[in-house]
């Protein structure tokens, strides 16, 4: 698959408002995915994906950290997600959207979880699976490729 | 590895008010690890806090927790290292409570070296009160605050522990929950203050400080041929980088400093809560009486 | 000689700071003491390291004394601005020992009656010793005076010279000597005002601070935190000198906010801890107040008043503090308040303040002031008595107790009594996390509505049973009266004495005087004013504090208030001239 072909399939699947959004989205679980996949993992998704993609998982380490869990994880794509709203003057600071950016971030986890598997051999899906986090895997296996 | 302390006793059913996705999840898991791995139980450690989103630890785990109030938890954890030396204590709390409020007991608490262990929550912006600038903020950081951007320049807490004489400085980032929890493990185990600065990203309100933007920049020293953390030059260095490049893992130990209260004349026969309670039982009123004589 | 008077006098040393008129005063305190005559000494210093009158006034007699007395009888002035400072205070007979060569108003003096006695201070000094032992012949002049034998004088010099070596010592003695004898052959008849040793047996001389410490040390406390403040300084300095082998933990922190922090930190732990300090250095500490309050660690913290506000009169003496140690830190929580009045008062209230805060788990401050801290007086060594000391921990759970616990330890558990029972942390059954959050009963933080009611009811209803324990004011004087005095804290000492001179002047008055404030003892402090016939509230304070707080909480008003806020204690003289 191509590099915009990925990237608007995540935005149609999760009726992302823009490209970049979706983009965002994708590069944030292509990262964190880099954190967690052992490299000789990776190498076998590497030759699946776009090259746009592929590089981000260039940095696996041999033997990635083994207590990263889903909150780690998803952090990476919740940091692109808007959850602030007006200052507010009641508490000060910034008005918080925070309640639901989590169950958004997942969600838009799975799309793109959902174009990977598309892009991946199923052959690979379960050992991919393997190397995912508690819940992390859930996200995965429950993805459902658009093939 | 096999322990004795399952990290999982350390769990409890509290629910955690943290955003999805903020750094502290990890920082709570690391910390669990290291005093599993160092098989210290619930009841041998007390984790003292301040004020803040990561302040809030204490509450999510089953040990002795005591969360103070803003910018104080160094001072009511030394105090309680005087008072029972045998507890395993530590600190955690954030950038602003630690090294802003906190500020004036941080530099005394690295050249008191107490054998305390202060893991600071620092996602560079202030979280709880939801989004202003810290201390370790960069300049031009735009908050509520600091609308123009912050202008001074942002706070070296590694720096700043070495010249204030801090025995043990190292530093961690949230996203890599093993490599903190030996840091953390290290801490633990040093005798005297050890400062572990954890960046950590806050989702939420700091969209500059990012996972990816630490990920970027961060870079190990153990994997830095020749480091060696018990050179204080070098170590100098290392405090000073940021920016393009930050260094984590020890920076500096100094070994075989004694601690605080090992060189406290006044426990060496016993702690203050130990003594107290032999005290209750009987009070020595003949050397009580014999100081009365200073007086006559 | 006509009419001399004996061991009934006061003296004054007066001189710039930096003169050592601490030592001196203190010096002769020891000397009389020894010798056996009763001795009440005052300061009167300034906030400065160098220059600006100070002045220590001590009075002896043979009966014990709560107060220093008004007009003096002797004054040694060691420069020239000491004549005319206290020329209005002295009496008439009474007489001026200063350095040959100073300038003086001999015309004022002798229009008052009062002598002048010049002396060669500095080159006797000189010739004997050296310049700086000045002082050390204005004691010996003054000794020679009132012909009280210098072999006391002596002893001290002994003494307290001793860590400077031999040669200091022979010389202050010959210079002492030297002063004496001249002092005695030149003036000793024409000054009525003598001292003599009496038989008695040997006599502390002790301040308030020193009180407070040897409490604190029976009362158990092995920790204090603090923050160096006049006039509580001396209290983390005694205790810093004890003995390591007593096993007192001090801690001089970088600022008041780390040592109560400390003291609390301590106190969780299970220690029993205090800090000390003053108003301003108890501002910084409020907030803190309340952490101990909310998580229901007991803490002990010293509050010796001075004159505020802000920096103030640092080394003068005041009492307005009282609302604030009461009302401080936001929000409502427990703790008690304590003021006692005497040196003895002192020494219980120290080891009683411990008790208070373990058993019911609150802070306790133990309030006094510059003027009960730092006056001298002389104590019967029995008055100190360490075998009616108790150590009462409350209700803390024993390891045994903690093992039989069948369900999770409840820290802040509700109980009819509002107090829980205590872990101290060790032990595996006793783990818990304190939370300064409004919390539940396992400490962990919650707002919901019916936990945050409870709690507030139970961390009050501690009050009301620490109530129970808040010991009612204290007559002193005949039971009925014409006018009662009413006072807390250190003002007891001078009104005691005042009542005393009003009745033996043909007066008739008493004195309702308080020394435990909060919770305050309403009931009983109704009933006693309702049989008094007339009250006048005497308090060294702008605003009346006390009255105000007996109007809150009685609704009664005293009839009329007699205010000092200059910095200056009270004297029973300043009180009965207020009064006539």
């Amino acid at each position: 698959m191509e590099y915009r072909e990925f990237i608007i399939q995540v935005q149609t699947m999760g009726k992302l408002a823009s490209f970049e959004e979706a983009e965002t989205a994708t590069l944030a679980v292509m990262r964190a995915l880099s954190e967690v996949l052992p490299q000789e993992r990776a190498r076998r998704v590497q030759a699946c994906l776009p090259s746009e993609l592929s590089c981000l998982l260039e940095c696996c380490r041999p033997e990635p950290d083994p207590y990263i869990d889903s909150q780690t994880f998803i952090g990476w794509t919740l940091s692109g997600l808007d959850a602030t709203g007006l200052r507010d003057k009641t508490l000060g600071g910034l008005d918080l959207f925070a309640a639901d950016t989590g169950a958004e971030a997942v969600r838009r986890c799975r799309c793109v979880f959902c174009a990977l598997k598309t892009c991946l051999d199923e052959a690979l899906h379960e050992d991919l699976a393997r190397e995912l986090p508690e819940k992390v895997c859930d996200w995965f296996r429950s993805a459902q490729a658009s093939r | 590895m096999v322990t004795k302390v399952d990290a999982r006793t350390y769990d409890t059913t509290v629910e955690i008010t943290w955003c999805a996705g903020c750094g502290d999840f990890a920082i709570l898991r690391a910390l669990k690890l290291a005093l599993a791995d160092l098989d210290i139980a619930p009841h041998e450690v007390l984790i003292v806090s301040g004020i803040g989103c990561g302040s809030k630890l204490p509450d999510y785990m089953n040990a002795n927790g005591y969360m103070t109030i803003h910018g104080r938890p160094l001072a009511v954890a030394t105090g309680a290292k005087l008072a029972n030396p045998d507890l395993h204590v530590l600190v955690v709390n954030g950038d602003g409570d630690g090294y802003g409020i906190g500020g004036n007991h941080f530099v005394h608490t690295c050249r008191r070296n107490p054998n305390i262990t202060q893991i600071v929550e620092n996602n560079q912006i202030y979280g709880l009160t939801k989004g202003q600038y810290s201390p370790t903020s960069d300049a031009g950081f735009i908050t509520t605050t600091s609308p123009d951007g912050a202008i001074e320049a942002a706070f070296n807490p590694m720096a700043i522990a070495l010249a204030a004489g801090a025995t043990f400085v190292g530093r961690s980032f949230s996203g890599e929950p093993k490599h903190m929890a030996e840091i953390i493990a290290r801490g633990i185990t040093h005798q005297g203050y050890a400062l572990i600065d954890v960046l950590q990203p806050c989702v939420t309100f700091n969209r500059v400080n990012t996972y990816a933007w630490y990920r970027e920049r961060i870079y190990h020293l153990e994997e830095e041929q020749g480091y060696d953390p018990s050179d204080r030059t070098a170590a100098w260095i290392k405090a000073q980088e940021w920016g393009e490049r930050i260094p984590v893992g020890v920076i500096y130990q100094a070994e075989g400093v004694p601690t605080y209260e090992e060189q406290v004349r006044a426990m060496e026969g016993g702690s203050p809560a130990g003594r107290l309670l032999e005290l209750a039982k009987a009070s020595p009123t003949e050397e009580y009486d014999r100081l009365k004589e200073q007086f006559v | 000689m006509a009419d001399a008077v004996i061991n009934d006098m006061s003296i004054l040393i007066g001189g710039d700071a930096g003169q050592g008129i601490e030592s001196s005063g203190a010096g002769l305190c020891q000397a009389f003491a020894r010798g056996g005559l009763q001795v009440f000494a005052m300061q009167d210093y300034r906030s400065r390291i160098r220059g600006g009158h100070n002045f220590y006034q001590l009075r002896l007699s043979e009966r014990p004394m709560y107060s220093h007395s008004n007009p003096v009888h002797l004054v040694l002035a060691l420069t020239a601005e000491a004549v005319p400072l206290h020329i209005d205070n002295i009496a008439p007979g009474g007489a001026v020992i200063f350095p040959e060569g100073l300038e003086l108003d001999e015309e004022t003096c002798k229009e008052r009656g009062v002598q002048c006695f010049a002396m060669p201070l500095a080159s006797i000094a000189e010739e004997h010793g050296s310049r700086i032992m000045t002082n050390t012949a204005a004691l010996g002049a003054a000794a020679g005076v009132c012909e009280w034998p210098l072999s006391y004088m002596e002893d001290i010099i002994h003494q307290n010279f001793q860590a400077k070596g031999p040669g200091v010592v022979e010389s202050n003695l010959a210079v002492a000597q030297a002063a004496y004898d001249l002092a005695r052959q030149r003036y000793a008849t024409a000054f009525r005002y003598k001292l003599q040793p009496l038989d008695a047996p040997p006599r502390m001389l002790i301040n308030g601070n020193e009180a407070i410490s040897l409490g604190a040390l029976a009362g158990g406390c092995r920790f204090i935190s603090a923050y160096p403040m006049t006039p509580a300084t001396s209290i983390i300095e005694w205790m810093a000198a004890l003995p390591p082998e007593l096993g007192v933990v001090t801690k001089h922190a970088e600022d008041e906010i780390a040592a109560v922090c400390m003291a609390i930190g301590a106190s969780y732990a299970g220690a029993r801890a205090m800090t000390a300090t003053s108003g301003g250095g108890f501002s910084l500490m409020v907030e803190a107040l309340g952490l101990a309050g909310m998580t229901e660690v007991p803490l002990v913290v010293v509050e010796a008043q001075r004159g505020g506000p802000s920096t103030g009169l640092p080394t003068r003496t005041e009492q307005a503090d009282l609302l604030f140690v009461i009302n401080a830190s936001q929000g409502e929580f427990p703790r008690l308040v304590l003021a006692p009045g005497t040196v003895e008062e002192c020494f219980e209230a120290a080891w009683r303040a411990f008790n208070l805060a373990e058993r019911y788990q609150c802070p306790v401050i133990v309030l006094t002031d510059q003027f009960l801290a730092t006056s001298l007086r002389t104590l019967e060594k029995e008055a100190i008595d360490f075998s009616s000391v108790i150590i009462d921990r409350g209700e803390l759970l024993s390891a045994e107790q903690l093992e039989s616990l069948e369900d999770g330890y409840r820290r802040f558990a509700f109980t009819d009594s509002g107090i829980s029972p205590r872990a101290i942390p060790g032990h595996p059954k006793g783990v818990y996390a304190a939370a300064s959050d409004e919390h539940d009963e396992y400490g962990h933080i919650t707002e919901e509505i019916e936990n945050r009611r409870r709690m507030m009811d139970k961390r009050m209803q501690k009050l009301g049973a620490a109530a129970r324990e808040i010991r009612p004011p204290k007559r002193y004087g005949p039971d009925q009266a014409d006018l009662t005095l009413v006072c807390w804290g250190s003002a007891c000492g001078p009104c005691r004495e005042a009542v005393d001179l009003i009745n033996s002047d043909g007066g008739s008055a008493n004195l309702i005087h308080f020394s435990d404030l909060w919770p305050f003892p309403a009931e009983e402090t109704a009933s006693m004013l309702d049989a008094c016939r007339r009250t006048v509230a005497v308090e060294q304070n702008y605003t009346s504090q006390l009255a105000r707080l007996i109007r809150m909480s009685t609704g009664r008003s005293v009839d009329r208030t007699v205010n000092k806020y200059d910095g200056r204690p009270f004297s029973p003289e300043d009180i009965v001239d207020e009064l006539r």
